[in-house]
């Protein structure tokens, strides 16, 4: 590494023996930062100093007692602490979740052969329970993961810059990338309900009960949003009819929930910055 | 400019005022938050955390209102909060918990790791990092919840009730920590135990039933003391009697 | 063991990589490659040896625990007097709690009055250097911490044993005398 100017030696030997004035030690000091020849001109213009006597006893020391090498701070462990914080992260939770999806898919794959359901109806032919049950768990997660009822460090976290909307967007992209992919390797193991099925009501159910929580508690919000879905699939079933948002995917009516919602969610950012008054002393 | 000012703050729950019409400001050095039970200790010291919003009034925060999402953000960068109420995930370590605030404060990456240690050898428990917090005592896990609020070296810290669960001698190493952190900062401890405030704050401020009663040094407080009221130290003495006498006009 | 023949090779930011690996190799070059400077660069805002000695092991801890964060921008050198400066002022810290706070303000810093005229290193106009030689001792203190040092007057007013608002003002005359100066 050369450059155009060096410290003259008098200069760097007056530094190192610490008699320079402190205007010039500025410049040099200035100088060290951006330059590695005179910092190794320095290193042995400083020999026998009492600076080089420090620099040898910390050495010694360091060569004692240095740890362990730590992972660094990397943006794969930022994310995946957050997501460890979220209470819905919890093992008993994502069991919970897991099993629930698991016993759909074994429905499913039984649905024509255990008698779940009579020969010559819909669902005996198209059914999912799957697909069925694969929104829900995504709004379930997404409540699960935010909130003052359910995080025990919600005041800590609301008091921080990251907390509020910012946090609830990543644990519901994270809650997103858990559960989707699952599903669309269920079904198409099990053959019953399309990639196209399971994804838009998902994605449909999870803006609209994050729009709906910029309003109420994102719990009730996911209460809502969840009886509403299971009332419009399953009563057609109980009456024998075609289930108009189960037996295609109709993104004409996904397309503008998704749409409205995220848009609701963004103009109503601020309904997350605070707290909901929950708890009082 | 103080670090914290408040203009006739008030905050009401279900229509019942906590705070009315609060007027204080906090600037740097340490101050103690007195008061007794449903004084609205708690629920001031959640507003300032920005936690919960005012109902009226002005809360100003490091110069900002607070009025801006902007504002908002980069006022929290430089808080910190130890809630009365503190909550843990008893799977973390205490690093991966220190570590989980200093993302969640935006604490450069570049500056995490190095900030996370420091805080935690803060608070005396570098030879614990790596245990999980379910297996530490109620003191230290107090000590966990104090090096979360300092992990972003915050300009405006608030402890509520940060002694509780600390046994004597950590008691005394709490109050070296905040003299320290006191010297360029503005810490505001809310606490019952009167002592901790004689032995470690620059003020102390009183407030019941949601209004101010007193303002002042501790040495103020001790010089109002009425040697016939109970209490078993001057401080004691000077809190009782000025509590008497605001509850005696009101 | 290929590594123990190019560690001298490598620029400060593949040693800083091959710290995170843990090699302790790369860890004693960097140290071998910076400790000096910054050793020498720490007495002149510290009287106090072992606060010096303390700093500069804290500062190297720091590098070995955290040298994965470094953003690979910049001058490692730069990063490195980052750390060094905020570790200083945490002992300063220390210090200052466990003595009360009773000493003299200007306990830890070195006020040592200009001795020499030494030729002056071409990094300042002459004009801007003779005005920093005529400014009183305290008034350069503050400079060198907020200039050169890229302190916040809340780090510099740590570091100097005075209050904030201090710092404040000082900066505002020192510039003031400096700009009178130039003119």
């Amino acid at each position: 590494m050369s450059r155009q100017w060096h410290v003259p030696a008098p200069t760097l030997v007056a530094y190192a023996v610490e008699d320079l004035s402190d205007v010039d030690s500025w410049s040099v000091e200035a100088h060290l930062v951006a330059c590695a020849d005179c910092r190794a001109a320095l290193t042995r213009a400083s020999a026998g100093t009492p600076a080089a006597a420090t620099v040898g006893l910390v050495h010694e020391r360091m060569a004692l007692d240095l740890p362990a090498q730590r992972a660094p701070a990397s943006r794969l462990r930022q994310f995946f602490l957050l997501l460890r914080g979220a209470p819905g992260a919890r093992a008993s939770w994502l069991l919970a979740l897991g099993l629930v999806l698991v016993a759909a898919t074994a429905l499913d794959a039984t649905i024509a052969t255990a008698g779940l359901a009579d020969r010559g109806t819909w669902w005996f032919d198209h059914g999912s329970y799957v697909v069925l049950v694969a929104p829900l768990l995504q709004i379930a997660g997404v409540a699960l993961s935010y909130g003052p009822w359910i995080d025990p460090c919600h005041e800590m976290t609301g008091s921080s810059p990251l907390g509020g909307l910012r946090l609830l967007l990543i644990r519901t992209a994270l809650v997103l990338a858990a559960v989707v992919p699952a599903t669309l390797l269920l079904g198409m193991v099990t053959g019953r309900g399309t990639p196209v099925l399971t994804l838009l009501p998902g994605l449909g159910l999870t803006t609209l009960t994050l729009a709906l929580g910029s309003v109420v508690q994102l719990r009730h919000a996911a209460l809502a949003v969840g009886g509403a879905w299971l009332a419009v699939s399953v009563a057609p079933l109980l009456v024998d009819s075609v289930p108009y948002l189960l037996a295609s995917p109709r993104p004409a009516v996904w397309v503008p929930v998704i749409v409205l919602s995220s848009a609701t969610v963004l103009l109503r950012r601020r309904s997350f910055t605070y707290a909901p008054q929950l708890v009082r002393s | 400019m103080p670090q914290v000012d408040m203009q006739g703050l008030t905050f009401g729950y279900r229509g019942r005022p906590v705070i009315e019409g609060l007027t204080l400001s906090f600037g740097t050095g340490v101050h103690g938050l007195l008061g007794p039970n449903g004084a609205g200790k708690t629920t001031l010291m959640r507003m300032l955390a920005t936690v919960n919003r005012p109902s009226s009034g002005t809360l100003t925060v490091l110069g900002d209102p607070l009025r801006s999402e902007h504002g908002l953000r980069s006022v929290r960068r430089r808080l910190g909060y130890l809630p009365q109420t503190f909550g843990f995930y008893p799977r973390f370590t205490v690093r991966e918990f220190v570590e989980y605030f200093a993302w969640l404060k935006e604490v450069p990456r570049e500056l995490v790791n190095s900030d996370v240690d420091r805080a935690i050898e803060r608070v005396g428990l570098g030879d614990r990092a790596d245990d999980r917090l379910k297996t530490l005592s109620g003191g230290m896990l107090r000590r966990v919840g104090i090096a979360q609020a300092i992990v972003n070296d915050p300009e405006v810290l608030l402890l509520d009730e940060p002694t509780a669960g600390l046994d004597p001698e950590q008691r005394m190493d709490f109050r070296v920590l905040l003299r320290d952190l006191g010297q360029d900062n503005c810490v505001i401890v809310s606490t019952h135990l009167i002592e901790d405030v004689a032995a470690a704050c620059t003020a102390v401020t009183l407030i019941d039933r949601g209004r101010r009663v007193f303002q002042g040094t501790p040495d103020q407080l001790i010089a109002a003391g009425d040697t016939d009221v109970g209490g078993d130290t001057p401080v004691e003495r000077g809190y009782t009697t000025v509590l008497r006498a605001y509850r005696a006009t009101t | 063991m290929r590594d123990r023949h190019d560690v001298t090779k490598a620029d400060d930011a593949g040693l800083l990589r091959r710290i995170v690996r843990g090699d302790r190799l790369a860890f004693d070059e960097l140290y071998r490659r910076h400790a000096t400077w910054i050793t020498l660069r720490l007495r002149r805002r510290a009287r106090d040896e072992d606060l010096v000695t303390e700093t500069l092991q804290d500062t190297f801890l720091t590098v070995w625990r955290s040298a994965g964060s470094y953003a690979g921008r910049g001058e490692v050198a730069g990063w490195l007097w980052t750390i060094a400066s905020s570790r200083l002022i945490d002992g300063v810290r220390r210090r200052s709690r466990s003595v009360e706070s009773v000493g003299e303000p200007d306990e830890y810093l070195l006020t040592t009055p200009s001795a020499e005229d030494e030729a002056m290193v071409p990094l300042y106009d002459a004009r801007l250097a003779a005005a920093l030689k005529g400014l009183a001792p305290e008034l350069r203190d503050v400079l060198q911490a907020t200039v050169l040092d890229g302190l916040t007057s809340r780090e510099a007013a740590v570091l100097l044993g005075i209050p904030e608002g201090t710092v404040k003002t000082r900066v505002r005359r020192a510039r003031g005398t400096l700009r009178e100066a130039m003119s």
